[in-house]
């Protein structure tokens, strides 16, 4: 049986507080993925997004209602927590994120979440596919970012662990209309993360979506949840661990939950059902844990994940 | 008849006010001109309203409202037609609003010291109420002579008699690029997607109606200029060609031609001070004299090239004239071809013009 775990260090730095996840499956093939997350106001305080907007002008009188898309400077996500650099195929990406909200539903309930679709997310076996998005970045930040930022903006966005806040005051104040840009700089804006990307996948499955904000310098695409609408946060809650000992010939247990192993600060995955109040697993799963009431979330059912 | 006109062959030519039997020659111009005079409609019903307007404000005795338009044709009296026109609109927007773009510079500046200087276009109604040249066309062959001068610059005599009828601030459209089938690179970037019309049609609905829509269409915020496709950003501040002339003129005037473009084509919009115009103050008030003063010239005899109008609103007229260097007083020739008699004033004002250059000089 694979054992799936994810842990937590975490750094304070000036950019707030970074979590790293770092996970691991132990079967006969070891497997690992790791995910960051930035938590606390400092981290984004100074950062801004184009907030992809509407604005509709209208003269009665001709009988024209026109609306126009927007890019407008804004500060979103100032308050959210961050997802970046995922690292791994889309079930450990996946793991990982949910155990990530778990931690996030026990210390920070109610905030939101976002993460950038970034061109080192993409599937990296798929070249064209990456091409054809590394232009499209290009084309954006060509339209809009270079005429405000320096030459190595995107550079520097691709290497630094935030955003460079020196450059907050070259941002453009004004809205710019979307239709007035060249096409291939529109085109970058309706790309909503590549459709192969493994974190895509993740993120949208958990809840996220995008279409409304874009990254200022090469206009990646924001996803963006609130807890509403993460199943994982839905469900997360402190419950007390049931053993159930399966009769002969009585099916496994056909869902994955959560499991936060406050001690030790980890995560654990195992098939288990969640009720109010209370998790079931088979005894076997349940033998070594806690007899208090853990923190723990449904991941679903387990036809996804091999455990 | 290019070329058919005598550089200084200026006793021909009388600016005067349009009338309402002059209505087939201003039909021709008006349709001869598609990009010279978008302020002169091309349906003949609308252009004898337009010559009655004008009329009535050529004879009102009321106090301005703002509203008066002015209409004046050149008449080339030797061929007995009329061969150009050319207006005022006493006050921009007509009481209402009256838009342009207005060229700003916004200076972002990062902590690093880092700085870019973004060219952005803001919609304005600075030149709201201020006074409007407008409908200046002349036919291709007088271009290059005295003719476009006294047309142009005889509406300007006609301001500086008569400055309480009109603002302290003057203003002048100019065409800017489009082809002849209505393609206009700004148009195609920036209007087309905020009034979701083709130029042509746009241009149509401009034209005799309240500029209010433009206010409700277009954005207030600034458009970052280098955010349009290439051709547009070179539009902004070109001119179409047939209006290279006019613009001279008014450039040669001192108007400032680097601060206000059109909405719908971007073509340059001048504006200036009344008073700093190189017309207006350089013009004074004269006498007419049967036996002007030593140094006025006969005709053909040396002396500095005079624009001279008469004085008086109802029956105005401009025409260009000799005088001499050192005399004050108008010779009764010329006083003869404003209609006017001994002792009737005329106001004057010096023009430098160079023969064939269809333009002055410093």
């Amino acid at each position: 049986m694979t054992e799936y775990l994810v842990r937590r260090s975490i750094a304070e730095s000036e950019h707030g507080q970074i979590w790293h996840l770092s996970l691991t499956g132990r079967s006969g093939v070891a497997q690992a993925g790791s995910l960051k997350v930035r938590v606390g106001s400092n981290a984004t305080g100074q950062r801004h997004w184009f907030h992809l907007g509407l604005a509709t002008y209208g003269a009665p009188e001709l009988g024209i209602v026109r609306r126009l898309r927007t890019l407008t400077l804004c500060s979103d996500y100032a308050e959210a927590v961050e997802f970046f650099n995922p690292d791994g195929t889309a079930d450990l990406l996946t793991i990982l994120l949910k155990s990530a909200v778990l931690w996030l539903s026990r210390d920070h309930p109610g905030v939101s979440m976002f993460s950038e679709h970034s061109l080192s997310h993409a599937t990296k076996s798929d070249a064209t596919s990456m091409q054809v998005v590394t232009r499209r970045r290009s084309a954006f930040f060509n339209a809009v970012g270079a005429h405000f930022l320096p030459d190595d903006a995107l550079a520097l966005k691709a290497g630094a662990v935030s955003w460079p806040t020196h450059l907050t005051g070259l941002l453009p104040r004004h809205p710019i209309f979307v239709d007035l840009l060249p096409m291939e700089a529109k085109a970058a804006l309706d790309e909503a993360g590549h459709p192969d990307d493994a974190w895509c996948t993740v993120m949208r499955n958990e809840g996220f979506s995008s279409g409304r904000a874009v990254n200022v310098v090469d206009g990646e695409p924001v996803f963006e949840c609130h807890p509403n609408s993460s199943p994982t946060a839905r469900s997360a809650a402190r419950r007390i661990v049931q053993g159930v000992d399966l009769q002969g010939g009585q099916p496994s247990m056909h869902d994955l939950v959560l499991l936060l192993d406050e001690a030790r600060d980890e995560v654990r995955l195992r098939r288990g059902t969640c009720r109010t109040g209370a998790i079931e697993l088979e005894k076997s799963c349940a033998a070594g844990l806690s007899p208090t009431a853990v923190w723990s979330a449904t991941a679903g059912a387990c036809d996804w994940l091999p455990v | 008849m290019n070329n058919e006109i005598e550089a200084m062959d200026f006793e021909r030519f009388l600016m005067r006010p349009a009338i309402a039997s002059d209505i087939d020659a201003i039909e021709r111009l008006a349709n001869a001109s598609a990009f010279g005079i978008t302020t002169l409609p091309t349906d003949r019903a609308e252009l004898q309203a337009r010559i009655q307007r004008s009329l009535q404000a050529f004879a009102s005795e009321d106090a301005p409202s703002g509203g008066e338009i002015y209409l004046f044709v050149l008449e080339d009296r030797e061929v007995g037609r009329i061969v150009g026109t050319s207006g005022i609109a006493a006050a921009a927007g007509a009481g209402r609003h009256f838009y342009s773009y207005r060229n700003e510079y916004i200076v972002h500046s990062a902590t690093n010291a880092t700085q870019t200087r973004i060219h952005t276009l803001n919609l304005c109604q600075d030149l709201t109420g201020a006074t409007l040249l407008t409908s200046f066309y002349i036919e291709p062959g007088y271009e290059t002579s005295v003719a476009s001068q006294l047309l142009s610059r005889g509406r300007l005599l006609f301001i500086a008699q008569f400055p309480e009828r009109f603002a302290e601030r003057i203003a002048a459209e100019s065409p800017g690029l489009a082809d002849d089938v209505g393609q206009c690179p700004f148009w195609e970037a920036v209007g087309q997607r905020f009034f979701g019309l083709s130029y042509p049609e746009a241009e149509r609905i401009a034209v005799g109606r309240t500029k209010d829509f433009i206010g409700q269409l277009l954005p207030q915020s600034p458009l970052y200029v280098a955010l349009l496709p290439q051709s547009a950003q070179w539009a902004i501040g070109q001119l179409h060609p047939v209006a290279e002339l006019p613009f001279s003129i008014l450039q040669d005037e001192g108007f400032d031609a680097d601060t206000y473009v059109d909405i719908f084509d971007a073509g340059p919009i001048v504006d200036a001070k009344v008073a700093g115009l190189r017309t207006v103050a350089s013009s004074r008030v004269a006498r007419i004299k049967a036996r002007a003063g030593k140094g006025t010239p006969d005709r053909g005899a040396p002396g500095v090239l005079h624009l001279m109008a008469s004085t008086r609103r109802d029956v105005f007229r401009a025409v260009v004239g000799m005088l001499g260097e050192t005399s004050m007083d108008v010779d009764a020739r010329s006083g003869h071809r404003l209609g006017l008699q001994e002792h009737g004033s005329v106001r004057v004002a010096p023009i430098e013009y160079m023969p064939g250059e269809g333009r002055t000089y410093d």
